[in-house]
C-alpha cells in the first residue's frame, strides 16, 4: 500500500503530457477576466481607500470623514440645546402682580403727593383721592380707581392692566407726577395769529 | 493549468480553480520568500491547495479504515497505449475523496501521513481511499480491454 504501483507511475507520466492549453483561447479569457476581475474588486473605488491585505497608506477615507462630520453637527447640537435650557433655567419668572397691592401703591402714591400744598392746579383737582385716609385697605371698588381730572388734563385709572409685569415694579404714580405743565394747548399752526385769516372784500368784486 | 486539469472534473471547473490560484498568488505575492523554494513550485502548491479546496467541497471525508490490503493488478501496458485524456477520464470518475488521495499519492507522490495532514484525515482513511481507487480503475481499464 506504500509503494507506488508501475501504472500509477505510468499513469503519472501520461498526465503530465497533458497540453496545458487543452482548455482554448476562449477558455483561458474568460480565465484570465476571471481573475482581474476578482483582482479589481480588491482595490479601492477612489484609489485612497486601502484594500483588506494593503497595509494603511495615510489619509483618511470619505465615508470616515462623513461620520466624523455628523458626530461634530450632533454635538454641536447637543451643547446648543443645552445652552437654551441653562438660560431657560436660570430667567428669573417675573413676579405676578396681585391688583390689591398695585391699587394700593396707587392710593399711597397719590397720597403721598397730594398733602402738599400748592399752586399747581393739579394738585388742588383731587379731592377724593387727599380725603381718603393712609390706612384705609383698598377694595377694588376704591375711590382710588375714580378719575381724576384738571383743566385740560384727564387721566384715567380704571382699568390696570394686570398682565405686565413691569407694571407693578415700576411705580404706578409716574403719570400722575411727570404730567405735562398745564395749560391751554395753542391751536393751529403756530407763528399764525387770527388776524391772518382777516377777510378782505377785493375791489371786483361785486 | 496541467495540475488544475487533474483534481477537477472538467476543464470549467480547473478554470475555475486555476483563476482561484492566481488571484491568491498575486493577493500573497509580498509573503513570498525565494529562500524557501522556486516561484514555480510556489505556485505548484498553491494550486495544489485550491484544487484540494475544491474537492473539500463537493466531497465529504469520512473516516474510513482498510481492513484488508488489496492490491489489485493492473496490466501496465494497457495504460500505456491509453492517450492522456481517456486515462484522465478515468480518474475523473473517481469518487472526489478518493479522486484527491490517487492524484496526490500517484501524481504528486504525497505519502499518505502528508495526505492525511493535507486533507484533514487520518493515514488509513487515506489508504483506504487508495485501494478504493485502484479497485475501481481495474475495473474500469479491464473493461476498456473487453
Amino acid at each position: 500500500m506504500n509503494r507506488l504501483l508501475p501504472y500509477e507511475q505510468s499513469i503519472a507520466t501520461k498526465l503530465d503530457e497533458l497540453p496545458p492549453n487543452k482548455l482554448g483561447a476562449d477558455m483561458a479569457d474568460a480565465i484570465w477576466a476571471d481573475i482581474s476581475a476578482q483582482l479589481d474588486s480588491d482595490l479601492p473605488q477612489d484609489g485612497n481607500n486601502p484594500g483588506p491585505d494593503n497595509p494603511p497608506q495615510g489619509g483618511m477615507s470619505w465615508a470616515t470623514g462623513i461620520k466624523l462630520a455628523i458626530g461634530t453637527a450632533g454635538i454641536a447640537l447637543l451643547a446648543y440645546w443645552l445652552t437654551q435650557t441653562n438660560k431657560s433655567a436660570t430667567t428669573p419668572t417675573p413676579p405676578i402682580p396681585i391688583i390689591t397691592e398695585r391699587k394700593a401703591t396707587l392710593v399711597d402714591t397719590i397720597q403721598q403727593v397730594q398733602p402738599v400744598p400748592s399752586a399747581n392746579p393739579i394738585a388742588t383737582d383731587v379731592p377724593t383721592r387727599n380725603s381718603q385716609t393712609p390706612n384705609t385697605p383698598p377694595t377694588s371698588n376704591n375711590t382710588a380707581l375714580q378719575p381724576i381730572t384738571t383743566d385740560s388734563f384727564r387721566l384715567q385709572v380704571t382699568d390696570i392692566p394686570t398682565s405686565k409685569p413691569d407694571s407693578a415694579v415700576a411705580p404706578i404714580n409716574a403719570p400722575v407726577l411727570l404730567l405735562p405743565p398745564p395749560g391751554k394747548k395753542q391751536r393751529g399752526t403756530q407763528g399764525i395769529q387770527d388776524s391772518d385769516y382777516k377777510f378782505v372784500r377785493g375791489k371786483d368784486s361785486s | 493549468m496541467r495540475i488544475a486539469l487533474r483534481y477537477a472534473k472538467d476543464a470549467q471547473a480547473a478554470g475555475d480553480i486555476l483563476s482561484h490560484a492566481f488571484v491568491k498568488m498575486f493577493r500573497s505575492i509580498k509573503n513570498y520568500d525565494n529562500s524557501k523554494g522556486s516561484i514555480a513550485a510556489w505556485l505548484h502548491r498553491i494550486v495544489v491547495n485550491e484544487s484540494l479546496d475544491h474537492l473539500k467541497q463537493q466531497a465529504r471525508f469520512g473516516t474510513q479504515e482498510l481492513e484488508t490490503v488489496e492490491e489489485p493488478f493492473v496490466n501496465n501496458q494497457i495504460v500505456e497505449k491509453m492517450h492522456a485524456e481517456a486515462i484522465l477520464l478515468h480518474i475523473r470518475r473517481l469518487p472526489p475523496a478518493t479522486h484527491a488521495v490517487f492524484v496526490l499519492y500517484a501524481c504528486e507522490g504525497y505519502t499518505h501521513k502528508a495526505i492525511a495532514q493535507q486533507l484533514g484525515i487520518s493515514e488509513g482513511t487515506s489508504k483506504w481511499h487508495l485501494s478504493e481507487a485502484r479497485k475501481i480503475l481495474q475495473k474500469q481499464l479491464t473493461n476498456v480491454i473487453e
